[in-house]
């Protein structure tokens, strides 16, 4: 049980502070104490020298004048016997002598003029006596009073300091203890059992009753919320469930229908090119099939969009790299862009900045990448209504700190409207068209960035819009591309 | 047969009571060389008492005590006989007095070089006298209350202050005062003397309390004995013993 209040490490520091101060206030009040003693110890002894100066010097001046000798002994060990008294030195005029004790340098001395004073006559000088008194039985008495109290203040001090563990532990430190195992036992899968202190009833509420009060509230309320978020965890799993599914779904379906509306619309396209190359068709039917023609391009490029948007969704594009020689890519580039400049009838310069140092080949997916530019391309086509589409290939300002492999960066530029400041944020965003009314002019349905960025962010690659006007271009474009260098021996080899 | 054992004895205790000898406490002050501690057998006193009461046939136990208490001892009955004592008719209230064994003269003590001249006790008026605490010198003296007496406990005393010059005059026993400053203070020699005169003869006396059952009987066995000791010569003998210390003038 003893055992048990010394593991309570709350109550042992509580009772070790308790003790240090009872220790301190105890030295502390056991020092005003002997001071007071010694003060009044050292006034009681200094009081036995006028204690023999009014009841012992007159009787002494008698014994003396009578030589009463007998009588002079007995009176100076009566005065010696005192503990404070360490000398006595009597010498009367007659010659006689008397000590006691022994001489010592001691400030504490009184000189005694021993005299008779007969009813006539003059007064007759006896002797003189010196005594002379010494504290050290003083001190001797305030040390020892002085390790009496301070011991049994100790005593105190310890026996209240236990006393006071005990009670800090009945009354507190075991229901501290109860409450933590109350805590630390209780699950929110499991309901806890009430938690109850071994303690008598009181009609006043203390703060250990607070404190269950608190406890058993905060456990309901986290109860409670927890019921709650497990109920919502619950219902967003379902939901998401049912998202996953209704997305496979859709992307089945949109795939299902891209492909059974493409196969038709390939077959459309090519009795149009048909129409329009034909030698005995009349002019009118050309015009006719050549606007058909483009409607159906145009058909075909959304529906080519939105089976590669479905087909990111479902993860099902996968980048493959193969040595790619980037100049000739960037040559087909710049003639699909001719091609669809051409095809929107405008008058716009497309241009080609080559690096001269690049490599001759790059690893890379030529497929993926001139996806992504055809779809900067194509929008620079559509937007630029005049001026230049510029594009450029080079190394990267910065390359890869560990020199393995090359940073490209593949930019498009054009002389557009370009793009305000608050919607470049949002311009990667699907089926994000920043002007309305273009989009409806041009068409369009805001997913061609929006598969620009997943496809780069699929290769590795960063995509994004230039933050400042370069060289006259109102809107650029940059892929910065980490590929490996194909060098020239591996090409030979291969 | 118990009970009859028990009477045997006590018959024999009754018959064989009267048969053994009277113990008598004999009390004396310390007044050297009459009577002290250190004295051989008690001191002259005490030693001739002794021996004259044994010679009576009775025990003797002595004591030497303060002399008060020696008064206080004799009046409840604590001490049989009293000895060295001068003539006194107040101890003869309580005491009855044996034949005297010794005499002495009871003399003043001046400072060496001092003249003082008494014939009657009046004389001694314009002198301040020490005189023992109880003590018994002559009766003119011992009731002269109008002289200025200094009281002191022992005669050594007296004769210090009279050397001193703290007191005019002291007086006892001329044996008492040789022997005092012979053994307790040979300086007083040079500075003290005897006064001229002879202020009284004293003969010393044992003293028995009157209520002591057999006390007449006592003296008159003293007084027998004490008798035949001076006839035969014992008794000088015996005093001889203490002639040391009765030291001539």
């Amino acid at each position: 049980m003893i055992k048990q209040y010394f593991r309570d490490q709350l109550g042992f520091r509580l009772v070790l502070a308790s003790l240090l101060i009872g220790s301190l206030l105890s030295v502390f009040s056991t020092g005003i104490q002997l001071v007071a003693s010694y003060n009044s110890q050292r006034a009681e002894a200094t009081g036995v020298l006028d204690q023999i100066e009014t009841t012992m010097s007159e009787t002494l001046e008698l014994a003396l004048w009578t030589f009463d000798f007998d009588q002079v002994n007995i009176i100076l060990d009566g005065i010696a016997s005192n503990a404070a008294v360490t000398h006595l030195d009597l010498s009367s005029v007659t010659g006689h002598r008397w000590t006691r004790g022994v001489a010592s340098e001691t400030p504490l001395q009184r000189i005694y003029d021993l005299k008779h004073t007969p009813s006539t006559g003059q007064v007759q000088h006896l002797g003189t006596l010196r005594v002379e008194l010494s504290l050290e039985a003083v001190v001797d008495r305030v040390w020892a009073q002085f390790w009496v109290t301070l011991l049994t203040n100790l005593v105190k001090a310890y026996v209240a300091a236990i006393a006071l563990l005990y009670i800090v532990h009945r009354m507190i430190s075991r229901h501290m203890h109860t409450i933590a195992e109350h805590v630390d036992g209780s699950s929110v899968a499991t309901p806890s059992t009430e938690l109850h202190l071994d303690r008598a009833t009181r009609t006043k509420t203390d703060d250990l009753d607070r404190i269950v009060r608190a406890v058993t509230a905060y456990e309901g309320r986290v109860r409670k919320t927890l019921n709650t978020l497990q109920t919502e965890i619950a219902e967003r799993v379902k939901s998401e469930q049912d998202a996953r599914e209704a997305l496979s779904v859709r992307s089945t379906f949109i795939g299902t229908m891209s492909h059974e509306v493409r196969t038709p619309l390939n077959s459309i396209l090519g009795f149009l090119h048909l129409i329009e190359t034909g030698k005995e068709v009349p002019e009118r039917q050309r015009h006719y099939a050549n606007v058909a023609s483009r409607a159906a391009r145009q058909l075909h490029n959304q529906l080519s969009n939105v089976l590669d948007m479905s087909r990111l969704d479902s993860n099902a594009v996968t980048i493959s790299t193969r040595p790619t020689d980037i100049r000739r890519l960037a040559a087909q580039w710049q003639e699909t862009t001719a091609a669809a400049v051409h095809f929107h009838q405008k008058d716009i310069d497309v241009t080609l900045d080559l690096e001269a140092d690049l490599d001759a080949e790059y690893e890379l997916d030529g497929a993926r990448l001139t996806q992504i530019i055809t779809n900067l391309t194509d929008n620079a086509a559509k937007f630029t209504t005049k001026g230049e589409i510029r594009i450029g290939v080079r190394r990267a300002p910065k390359q890869p700190d560990n020199g393995i492999g090359t940073c490209l960066e593949i930019s498009v530029a054009d002389t557009g409207p370009g793009i305000a400041e608050e919607d470049a944020a949002r311009i990667f965003d699907r089926f994000s068209q920043i002007d309305e009314g273009l989009s409806r002019s041009h068409g369009g349905t805001g997913l061609g960035l929006a598969i620009s960025l997943e496809m780069a962010q699929l290769m590795g690659a960063e995509l994004r819009l230039a933050s400042d006007e370069r060289d006259g271009f109102a809107c650029e474009f940059l892929l910065t591309l980490h590929c490996n260098v194909r060098l020239d021996s591996d090409h030979a080899a291969s | 047969m118990t009970r009859l054992v028990f009477a045997v004895l006590f018959a024999f205790q009754a018959v064989l009571a009267p048969l053994q000898a009277q113990t008598l406490s004999v009390v004396a002050d310390e007044w050297p060389p009459f009577s002290g501690e250190a004295l051989p057998n008690g001191g002259l006193s005490l030693d001739v008492i002794s021996a004259v009461l044994r010679r009576a046939g009775y025990d003797v136990d002595t004591q030497v005590v303060p002399w008060a208490r020696v008064i206080d001892g004799a009046q409840t009955g604590e001490f049989d006989i009293v000895g060295s004592l001068f003539e006194d008719a107040e101890l003869q209230t309580f005491l009855s007095y044996s034949d005297p064994f010794f005499s002495t003269d009871v003399r003043l003590v001046q400072r060496k070089g001092d003249s003082h001249s008494f014939t009657t006790v009046d004389e001694l008026r314009p002198f301040s006298i020490a005189v023992g605490d109880g003590f018994v010198y002559e009766a003119d003296f011992d009731r002269a209350d109008y002289l200025n007496k200094v009281v002191v406990t022992t005669t050594l005393q007296g004769v210090q202050m009279v050397a001193h010059g703290r007191v005019d005059l002291t007086l006892d026993s001329v044996d008492v005062i040789r022997h005092a400053i012979t053994h307790d203070d040979p300086a007083l020699a040079d500075r003290v003397e005897f006064a001229p005169g002879v202020l009284v003869s004293q003969t010393l006396h044992m003293g028995v309390r009157h209520d002591l059952e057999g006390s007449t009987q006592i003296i008159a066995d003293f007084n027998r004995v004490l008798g035949e000791m001076r006839d035969d010569g014992s008794l000088d003998a015996l005093l001889a013993v203490h002639a040391s210390r009765l030291i001539p003038e």
